[in-house]
């Protein structure tokens, strides 16, 4: 499933919009890395204690399924921003529930609340892909079949990566997420990267070969 | 396989050239993060083998919900033992803050930053030179007026056009790093350019050609990259355009200023505030559909003529009239307003102010392109126009003269035809064409004072008398019956409103109805039946009073703007 060619996507979609079941499942299942990583992202390690982030892309999927008919674009691009949009949505709806009922309860959300630019910051960094479709036209295709990339790797590998290079943490902040040292998160996070380099490397190759 | 384990392998593992690629790619990183784009092109043309671990890097970041801000780090690191006085803290600190505001005291603490001095102020906000305290770097600091906002959701859509904006990286346009809110204020910071605006360059004088084709090329390359971006600028102008110490330019304020000048009850006159000189036909006409890359390439063209003249190409004291000057007419070729100025880039500068969108170059790539032909002496694509776009051009540039021109020429030709067909008397025939020609010299010469600024106001009426004293003139030779022939009247009212000076209009009222008068006493065989003359001149008197409250309209819309335009400077002082 990872080899798909990039014009897969607007096919299924097509059929999906005019009512074939079976595309509209495809469809989901093609995207369900790519949302999956980025909710992972997205909530981060202050709230993986609370949320789970399947759950997130659930209801994500669950919420682009019924609003399906909702959706105006034609591109890939703009499909897989409408996802990430509402992706976006359910991670503040999330936040927000979460802070507001158990507040007291998470030391580390009180200690982001308390910090200056904080709470509008905070909102900002989940919606920063709430743009408006016409902005959304760069080719996704890549982040699918990286997502898909990452998908595959062993579970550190997978947090070692989404911890340096998607939530853009320091090395000193992802040995103290992971609980390891800072060497050895440094040497995992190279091991994650040549495996990851190699996975895009034999996706590159099937592409040229199915064209 | 445990920690421990896992290390001692490593260990093993890491030869030198292990660790030069770590080096490396951390690095790579650490630079995307930062958004620090000059630094991973350095990176990535200096390791071409390490090729495909950076897009692989590439492709992650594209990935990651967050935006490359390493600020955002501070704030998740904030230690735990403050949060007992925490809130103690910050409003002491907004206090503080507010009255370092007040009493512009400098440095004054705004959360992680610390305010060194106001740099600039705007419509917007204020813009300060602003330390940050956390990473010790310099930055510009714009501070957004609450005021500016009419609703959460301007705001929401304010932080989204920044986040846009964040994420994009080029040599020439000013890059943001972070949006946020702090004691209520509203901010975003960007990079420090530490230098003029092109509005300050040209204030000096016309920057020489070669330098002004040099530094357009730059904007026009970075708004190339703005338009793949699929983000339009919309509000391009000198102002806009920074220069570091080498006079290199940045583009700044794309997206943002719009969202504060779209919105709210003042839609359309919003897009209008400010300074119209630089704005594209379709968008002072309020066509914001219309609004293209096009439009930016307009702009562009108008900075460039700036540069090489020293002015915009339509600059009155009054908005309203340069949007009319944008609307409807045309500007004097840059090498007539400048000597020296090479015909090619001049030919190019006007390509780019074509009034149609079509007209004009279609991408920012294909200024660039020119430009380049131009630097390296190579032929322009722009290409002189043709006689009909000219003529039609000169018409725009010059309304007034061109009406009479016209007018003047047509009479001529008929009466010219008719003396060939039918043979009247050559000494009548004579004096009638004389009076014609006198009077497209004087048009010519007042066209020519009209251009010297200190004498304007003093050429609109005494052409607008003059005018009617050569018709009268005229009537008073011609054989009867004059009949038609004193329409010329009422169009030399008509006429008058094309100054847009209500006073101009009245003048010309006046001294039509006069004219009329001596010529109905020297002509008394024409005013028979007695109450036709009575009825000619009512009406006469009535048009110019709807003429005149036509001009009056439009210049109470006009003083509406300037008015608009002030107090907005002025809220913001």
């Amino acid at each position: 499933m990872e080899n798909h060619p990039p014009s897969e996507m607007i096919v299924l979609l097509n059929l999906a919009r005019s009512g074939d079941q079976e595309a509209q499942d495809r469809l989901f299942e093609l995207c369900r890395n790519y949302i999956s990583i980025i909710a992972r992202a997205q909530i981060g390690t202050w709230l993986q204690t609370k949320v789970d982030a399947s759950d997130l892309v659930q209801q994500t999927l669950l919420d682009a399924h019924r609003g399906m008919n909702d959706f105006r674009g034609a591109s890939e691009g703009e499909w897989l921003g409408w996802l990430r949009q509402i992706l976006n949505n359910n991670t503040t709806d999330y936040i927000r529930k979460y802070r507001g009922a158990e507040k007291r309860d998470i030391r580390r959300e009180v200690s982001i609340d308390q910090g200056t630019p904080d709470n509008s910051e905070m909102k900002i960094q989940l919606q920063s892909d709430c743009d408006t479709p016409s902005q959304i036209i760069q080719q996704r295709e890549q982040e699918v079949r990286m997502a898909n990339a990452i998908s595959t790797l062993a579970p550190d590998y997978q947090q070692v990566i989404i911890l340096r290079n998607l939530q853009r943490l320091s090395f000193n902040e992802v040995a103290q997420d992971m609980d390891r040292s800072r060497s050895a998160v440094q040497m995992l996070w190279m091991r994650a990267l040549k495996q990851l380099k190699e996975i895009m490397d034999v996706e590159q190759e099937t592409i040229k070969d199915n064209e | 396989m445990s920690d421990s384990e896992q290390n001692k392998s490593d260990q093993n593992e890491s030869s030198s050239e292990e660790l030069e690629l770590f080096d490396t790619l951390d690095r790579y990183v650490d630079y995307l993060n930062r958004g620090d784009e000059n630094s991973v092109q350095d990176l990535s043309s200096k390791n071409l083998d390490s090729s495909q671990f950076f897009q692989c890097l590439n492709s992650l970041d594209k990935l990651s919900p967050v935006m490359p801000m390493a600020d955002l780090i501070p704030v998740l690191n904030i230690p735990e033992n403050d949060n007992e006085d925490g809130e103690n803290n910050s409003e002491e600190d907004r206090d503080e803050f507010e009255k370092g505001m007040n009493q512009k005291q400098f440095p004054c603490k705004f959360g992680g930053y610390e305010l060194l001095e106001e740099i600039g102020r705007g419509g917007m906000g204020a813009v300060f030179k602003a330390r940050q305290t956390t990473l010790g770097r310099e930055i510009a600091l714009k501070m957004i007026l609450s005021s500016r906002f009419a609703s959460p959701e301007q705001v929401h859509r304010f932080y989204t056009e920044a986040k846009t904006a964040g994420k994009l990286k080029h040599p020439h346009i000013v890059g943001i790093h972070e949006v946020g809110e702090i004691h209520g204020q509203h901010y975003f910071t960007m990079n420090l350019v530490n230098g003029k605006n092109l509005n300050q360059l040209f204030k000096e004088g016309p920057v020489p050609a070669e330098e002004a084709a040099l530094i357009l090329q730059k904007i026009a390359d970075a708004v190339h990259y703005l338009h793949e971006n699929q983000i339009i600028h919309r509000d391009l102008k000198p102002s806009n355009i920074l220069l570091d110490e080498e006079g290199n330019p940045y583009v700044s304020d794309f997206g943002l200023a719009k969202i504060m000048d779209y919105d709210g009850d003042a839609t359309q006159s919003g897009s209008i505030l400010g300074t119209p000189s630089y704005m594209p036909p379709e968008q002072a006409a309020g066509h914001l559909n219309q609004i293209s890359e096009r439009s930016d390439i307009y702009s562009l063209g108008a900075i460039l003529y700036s540069l090489l003249t020293g002015k915009p190409p339509f600059s009155n004291d009054n908005p309203l009239d340069t949007l009319v000057d944008v609307l409807e007419s045309e500007p004097a070729l840059p090498t007539d307003v400048v000597d020296g100025v090479p015909r090619e880039l001049s030919l190019i500068c006007m390509k780019c102010l074509e009034k149609e969108p079509e007209k004009r170059y279609q991408t920012a790539a294909e200024l660039v392109a020119d430009l380049e032909r131009f630097l390296c002496g190579d032929p322009v694509e722009a290409k002189p126009v043709g006689i009909i776009h000219s003529l039609h051009r000169w018409m725009r540039r010059e309304p007034a003269l061109a009406t009479r021109l016209t007018g003047l020429v047509i009479a001529a030709v008929i009466i010219q035809i008719t003396y060939w067909k039918l043979g009247t008397n050559i000494h009548y025939h004579t004096r009638i064409m004389t009076v014609f020609g006198c009077w497209f010299i004087w048009a010519l010469f007042c066209q020519w004072v009209l251009a010297d600024d200190r004498l304007s106001k003093v050429i609109c009426y005494l052409w607008a008398i003059s005018d009617i004293a050569f018709l009268t003139g005229l009537l008073f030779i011609t054989e009867s019956p004059l009949g038609p022939l004193l329409i010329g009247y009422p169009f030399l009212i008509v006429a008058s409103g094309l100054f847009f000076d209500v006073k101009v209009v009245w003048t010309s009222t006046f001294f039509s109805l006069i004219g009329y008068a001596i010529l109905m006493r020297l002509r008394i065989e024409e005013s028979n039946p007695p109450q036709y003359p009575i009825i000619f001149a009512a009406v006469m008197a009535l048009l110019g009073m709807v003429v005149a409250y036509q001009v009056h309209r439009t210049r109470l819309l006009s003083r509406y703007f300037k008015q608009n335009k002030y107090s907005s400077g002025n809220s913001s002082k």
